[in-house]
């Protein structure tokens, strides 16, 4: 337990800094300390990801059962795809000062919450659940990167005049076709992780769809999502719109799925708000 | 809302609970006028989709070369001035390159098309669809599902009469289950990590079909017997439950039954259940110590006066008046539900086509490049589905390479 929780602050401290480089280094526009930033993320990602393999084996599933293990699993998922993501992509890394940010207090949040070991129930032995869960992760990742991107859209928006910076960050044409992007890959997991919940809830309690707040906040967060891409290929709301359309749909989606389970009563409350 | 509270808000405010009921805003999902709003959020969709299918047909099929000036109202196009003998080189440059990069090429006398992810045309309308099929899936449950709570206990059978259930639900045809088998429920596994976590429920089910044993099944969470169109899921745990016959004096013929004890979520403590003995105006009060109880404290009476007590062991009986009661074993008694959805195939094949149209917006963009040759000039378009600025370099680069030498050549838009 206590190396398990050395590790993870260890984790959350080297994001944290992480943080602080990617923000220092943007205001200053410095694109060494943004360089730092990631290596202290992708160096973070090695005594996190040790403190979920400990608790994995002492607590004998994986990390998905209560909030601090969602957190600090979604937390880690988000680091990876987004480091592999912007190797692919360079410029992405100026979307570091947003999701780094947004890692770390997802780690804080974690913090915050119980981490006593729940064993696994009955109901959460499904190979559907562990999809529910893998994409759950995924489409958080993707709509952080797409969210990342609106921040550094609205950024540069707002600063066209600015030329010494500009060069760091790319062109407002190719933030907005990866906001696109990012958010389109992350409908398309969301959609794969309702799918599977709603195959796992038929297979468990035999029903596909009880309208449980988490449910219905879920298809409200698709169905915005589904909003902002019918909006953009058949009226054209690109830019700005986009942008702000994006930053909005991130917030209600984070609200949805993490804080809906503390306020109202769930399914997904008896293993999250614990 | 639980039922106790339900019931409270009943009592407390009847006005209100009256327009709650008569407009069943408690129980949304199932009235008429939800599956309205939802009947016509579906025909919108339909009509959507008919148009969306039309102009995809027309895309898919689409043949031929746009006119010089077609190409130059499209976003992404560019005009080159060239000599006759650059433009016959570059003419096979193009389909070269275009082959090259995956685009199904076709030529016309006045010049070439390039294709690719032409199946993406069909995204949107796949889409559609597939919500349309899901709505039609959700709608074939509202109107035809059946759902029944139900206890049985190890050593009994369930045959899906009316009175063996403790709730029913139904669609809005209210359209009863046959059953033509019974379930005989053989034994009920629990196990536990700790005093408060469960690890394990598991009934093991057997079928009978006209007194033969069809199929035997370890039902549990997540895995659901299915047999003859019904799904059984385990969705109480387990309780305990005692055994009694009734038999009378002299001889007769004894008629067996079981006494629920109520449900704990953890069995510490005295249970004790009160029942009426049937054929008789007695009531039984009985207690006893689980988990490991193997006898029965029973107390019976007639019209509040009691006239037996006693402490009864397994094959114990006790006298009470015709009859006697035979205490015969504890065992445990377990809560399944049973259902009948005909939806869920059709929401299913409506998941899968969704996932599908979902991949194929991120993942098959159609494109397309047209490359006219006229007189001196060579016109240049193209337009991708979704994300024209994402083709720009693209298309870029597919002229950068089929035309390096008309870079200084540009003869501005057609």
């Amino acid at each position: 337990m206590t190396e398990e929780i050395i590790l993870y602050w260890i984790g959350a401290t080297l994001y944290g800094l992480g943080s602080v480089f990617a923000l220092t280094g943007f205001v200053f526009k410095k694109d060494k300390l943004l360089s730092i930033a990631l290596l202290l993320g992708a160096i973070g990602l090695v005594p996190h990801g040790g403190a979920i393999v400990i608790r994995w084996v002492r607590v004998g599933h994986g990390p998905y059962i209560n909030m601090y293990e969602v957190m600090s699993s979604d937390a880690w998922v988000a680091m990876f795809f987004y480091l592999v993501i912007q190797r692919r992509f360079r410029f992405l890394k100026n979307a570091s000062i947003a999701v780094m940010p947004v890692i770390f207090l997802l780690m804080g949040f974690g913090l915050m919450s119980s981490s006593r070991g729940i064993p696994l129930s009955p109901s959460l032995r499904s190979y559907w659940l562990i999809l529910h869960i893998l994409f759950a992760k995924l489409c958080t990742a993707s709509f952080l990167i797409a969210f990342g991107c609106a921040v550094l859209y609205i950024y540069r928006d707002a600063r066209r005049a600015e030329t010494v910076f500009g060069k760091q960050i790319p062109s407002l044409e190719k933030l907005d076709v990866f906001i696109y992007k990012f958010n389109a890959l992350g409908f398309a997991f969301l959609t794969i992780m309702i799918i599977a919940g709603s195959i796992w809830a038929n297979n468990a309690w035999g029903r596909y769809w009880a309208f449980d707040p988490v449910e219905t906040w879920s298809l409200i967060v698709w169905l915005s999502y589904g909003l902002f891409l019918h909006l953009r290929l058949n009226r054209n709301w690109a830019g700005k719109r986009s942008a702000v359309l994006t930053l909005a749909i991130f917030i209600l989606s984070i609200l949805a799925f993490f804080f809906i389970p503390y306020f109202l009563k769930t399914v997904h409350s008896e293993y999250l708000v614990r | 809302m639980s039922g106790a509270e339900l019931f409270r808000f009943r009592s407390n405010h009847p006005g209100i609970y009256r327009v709650i009921r008569s407009s069943g805003l408690d129980h949304v999902y199932t009235t008429w006028w939800f599956l309205v709003i939802a009947g016509f959020f579906s025909a919108n969709i339909a009509l959507n989709l008919s148009g969306r299918i039309k102009i995809s047909v027309k895309q898919f099929k689409e043949e031929g070369i746009p006119g010089p000036e077609r190409i130059g109202r499209l976003n992404l196009s560019r005009t080159f001035v060239l000599d006759r003998e650059a433009r016959e080189s570059v003419k096979g440059k193009i389909r070269d390159i275009v082959s090259e990069d995956g685009y199904r090429v076709k030529e016309y006398p006045e010049g070439l098309s390039a294709s690719k992810g032409r199946w993406g045309l069909w995204t949107v309308p796949l889409f559609h669809g597939s919500i349309l099929i899901i709505l039609t899936g959700v709608l074939i449950s509202s109107l035809t599902k059946f759902g029944g709570t139900f206890e049985i206990s190890e050593g009994q059978v369930f045959s899906g009469k009316k009175d063996e259930f403790i709730s029913k639900d139904y669609g809005l045809l209210n359209l009863e289950p046959r059953f033509d088998f019974h379930l005989r429920l053989r034994k009920f596994n629990a196990e536990y990590w700790d005093a408060e976590h469960p690890r394990l429920y598991q009934s093991v089910m057997d079928v009978y079909k006209k007194g033969v044993v069809v199929l035997s099944k370890k039902v549990e969470i997540n895995e659901p017997l299915r047999y003859e169109g019904l799904s059984f899921y385990q969705s109480k745990y387990h309780g305990y439950s005692a055994y009694f016959g009734l038999m009378e004096k002299g001889g007769g013929p004894e008629t067996g039954g079981y006494v629920n004890f109520p449900y704990k979520k953890r069995y510490t403590g005295r249970l004790t259940q009160k029942f009426h003995i049937p054929q008789t105006s007695y009531e039984c009060e009985l207690g006893l110590d689980p988990p490991d109880g193997n006898e029965l404290d029973i107390k019976v009476s007639d019209k509040g006066k009691v006239i037996r007590t006693g402490r009864l062991k397994r094959g114990g009986k006790i006298d009470i008046g015709r009859y006697y009661l035979v205490f015969h074993d504890i065992v445990k008694w377990t809560g399944l539900y049973v259902k009948r959805d005909y939806g869920v195939p059709v929401v299913y094949t409506g998941f899968v086509l969704l996932v599908l149209s979902v991949f194929m917006v991120v993942f098959i963009v159609p494109k397309r490049v047209w490359f006219v040759y006229d007189k001196d000039r060579i016109f240049i378009g193209a337009m991708a589905m979704r994300t024209s600025a994402a083709f720009k370099e693209e298309f870029e680069d597919i002229i950068a390479r089929a035309c390096p030498e008309m870079n200084n050549k540009e003869g501005g838009t057609p």
